[in-house]
């Protein structure tokens, strides 16, 4: 049975982040990520299917784009987990000074018996940060369980994880995580990823790695208290011919700026569900996604649980659908 | 030793669907960076003490430098190998034909090779072997993955710098793009250089006859005593767009010589800038030196100054 890397709803919240575009992180999200993942779960195919007489210098090959791509996939998740912290970082947060250029007193507690001072331990951090500009690799501060300290490490590929340590803060060099918005400008970059990191997020890992657990699932869909399923599960259910009820429910503005949805799916206003709720059939499944997953879909859900119907929220939304590669089609123009 | 900067070989504006500001920030930025860290590495390691230094430290050194090297050379290929129409002469379609049954095969197999780079880091060559006499197709995940003992013949940037901020995500779009462009005159050349005995590198015999200096020598000059005026002499239209300069130049309309001329002084030399390095600046410099100014144009123009590392001001408005 091979196992299926699933696709992780984007944990941040992409048009909430200050200067770095929506358009960005999104292509980042659904090319850069999804593209790992399904290229993973294809080299993970290729395994499967491998047998007693294959030969090694496949196998190695396979086997070295699998521990990258498996690098790529965990990056990913957790530089976007690590960013969406602007507008919590403000003087009330309690998280630290109002100032958000600073490193927050907390985090700096935890990291200045390493590097000295917060503020040595971030010149490292960008310092290494810029010797990537125009190449590719990583940054990331990682937490040696073997050592018990923290470092900054760079990763000049996917693979360059240090050993039996965890990452607790991930920054992205690869080029196509700032040139859209950035150009070569890295330093822009750089420090406008500074204006965005989720201190709160960072601080919850480190709180785990220190008591030796594994990292903890950022995934938003997790806090919501109605029931989803996800890209994966939806594919399967469409291919076996469930009847499944499609609903795009994103916001009216998100659908004047994309006039793509999913295949098979009918754009419904989420304002208005009062309208079109007798249109659906009361006994077959009903799988509602918005833009990302946060809120909009699960909103709809809520409503339509309500009024009897068996409905879903799609994990991660149509972002993730793309992600994992699922089909997209153009709404007709006269919903 | 130190490596001078490749003024930009192909004009920046006549490369179809590749725009000026992609190519232009993918030589300044990118090809400069690898220039200026190649010699500061040199530097470095010719100020070395050899007795006291780690093995580490040499190791680190000397692997940037191989890659770095890597970088410089792959990217002057790559810039040079731009600029054509996308129509393979028959001397390397021969050779492709004899290697991957056919240019379409071949064609097909160096895009594929192209697109599994895509979202990542990596060049994809046309590589001639002389050591088993055939072309390859191969790629490079960094800048030191070369074939052994092998010529790179065309040179594909891969590097998402090479295309992101054009095309995004898109690298089949700039695939598509660079296939058609691709100079195959200059690839024939360098096809038959490295299967003959000739020298491998592109430099050509020059037959400019126009005195010229390099934007390093002209940086010592600069620096020195000496008296210098130096003209920024690009196209109303270009500083309208971009009014930095050199510092220390003033900018004179290309067009209106005779008008400014008569402020220049005759006891110094004069060097002439364009944004380039192709055309404005030598007839500058021409309609200079036949009225009798000792004027030398720049080569590579303002682009290969900025490449270079060179400081830049704000245009003084006069």
């Amino acid at each position: 049975m091979t196992m299926q890397q699933e696709i992780a709803p984007i944990a941040v919240r992409p048009s909430t982040l200050s200067g770095i575009s929506e358009r960005m992180i999104v292509s980042h999200y659904e090319n850069n990520y999804g593209n790992a993942v399904r290229t993973l779960n294809a080299v993970r195919r290729d395994l499967a299917a491998l047998d007693a007489g294959t030969s090694p210098y496949r196998l190695r090959a396979l086997k070295r784009e699998e521990v990258s791509l498996m690098g790529s996939v965990a990056l990913h998740e957790l530089y976007f987990g690590n960013l969406g912290g602007f507008r919590r970082a403000g003087p009330n947060s309690g998280l630290g000074r109002p100032d958000w250029h600073e490193v927050p007193d907390a985090l700096a507690a935890q990291i200045a018996a390493d590097f000295g001072s917060a503020s040595a331990w971030r010149r490292e951090f960008v310092g290494t940060a810029q010797s990537l500009a125009g190449g590719t690799g990583w940054v990331l501060l990682t937490y040696s369980r073997r050592q018990k300290r923290f470092w900054n490490q760079i990763a000049t590929d996917h693979t360059q994880a240090a050993v039996d340590a965890a990452p607790v803060l991930v920054l992205d060099m690869y080029e196509h995580a700032y040139q859209m918005d950035f150009g070569t400008n890295a330093t822009a970059y750089i420090d406008t990823f500074f204006r965005n990191v989720n201190w709160e997020a960072v601080l919850k890992r480190i709180e785990a790695v220190r008591k030796d657990q594994p990292l903890p699932n950022e995934d938003p869909s997790l806090t919501r208290a109605v029931p989803w399923l996800s890209v994966e599960e939806l594919a399967a259910q469409i291919a076996e011919g469930s009847g499944v009820q499609i609903v795009d429910a994103r916001a009216r503005e998100h659908m004047s700026l994309n006039v793509d949805l999913m295949a098979g799916a009918t754009w419904r206003d989420p304002d208005r569900v009062e309208e079109w709720i007798t249109e659906l059939t009361p006994h077959k499944p009903v799988a509602v996604y918005c833009a990302y997953g946060f809120d909009v879909g699960c909103n709809v859900t809520k409503t339509l649980i309500e009024r009897g119907f068996d409905a879903r929220f799609l994990r991660g939304g149509i972002a993730a659908w793309y992600a994992s590669g699922g089909a997209r089609a153009m709404r007709p123009s006269t919903t | 030793m130190h490596h001078q900067i490749l003024p930009i070989p192909r004009k920046p504006y006549a490369l179809n669907w590749l725009p000026e500001r992609l190519i232009v920030s993918h030589y300044e930025k990118d090809y400069g960076a690898a220039v200026r860290s190649l010699n500061a590495l040199r530097d470095r390691l010719a100020a070395m003490d050899l007795s006291s230094v780690t093995a580490a430290e040499m190791r680190a050194l000397k692997r940037e430098e191989l890659s770095v090297v890597g970088s410089v050379i792959l990217h002057e290929l790559y810039f040079m190998n731009l600029g054509g129409d996308g129509k393979v002469p028959a001397v390397v379609a021969t050779a492709l034909e004899r290697d991957f049954g056919g240019v379409r095969e071949w064609r097909r197999q160096f895009i594929a090779a192209a697109q599994s780079l895509a979202g990542g880091p990596g060049w994809a060559v046309l590589t001639y072997s002389p050591y088993d006499g055939r072309l390859y197709n191969q790629i490079a995940i960094d800048h030191s993955h070369a074939m052994v003992g092998a010529a790179p013949i065309l040179v594909l940037d891969m590097y998402e710098h090479a295309y992101h901020l054009e095309f995004g995500a898109n690298a089949a779009a700039y695939i598509d793009v660079f296939m058609r462009i691709i100079d195959w005159t200059v690839i024939a050349e360098r096809f038959l250089r490295t299967t003959g005995d000739g020298q491998r590198h592109e430099a050509q015999p020059s037959t400019e006859t126009l005195p010229s200096i390099s934007v390093e020598e002209l940086r010592t000059v600069m620096k020195s005593e000496q008296q210098v005026q130096v003209v920024d002499a690009r196209p109303r239209n270009y500083v309208s767009k971009d009014p930095d300069t050199i510092p220390d130049a003033v900018w004179r309309d290309p067009e209106r010589v005779d008008e400014w001329c008569v402020q220049l002084s005759p006891d110094a030399p004069v060097f002439v800038y364009c944004a380039y390095g192709f055309e404005v600046g030598r007839s500058v410099t021409t309609a200079l030196r036949e009225r009798g100014f000792d004027a030398r144009y720049i080569r590579g123009g303002l682009a290969a100054w900025y490449g270079a590392g060179g400081a830049r001001a704000v245009r003084n408005r006069e």
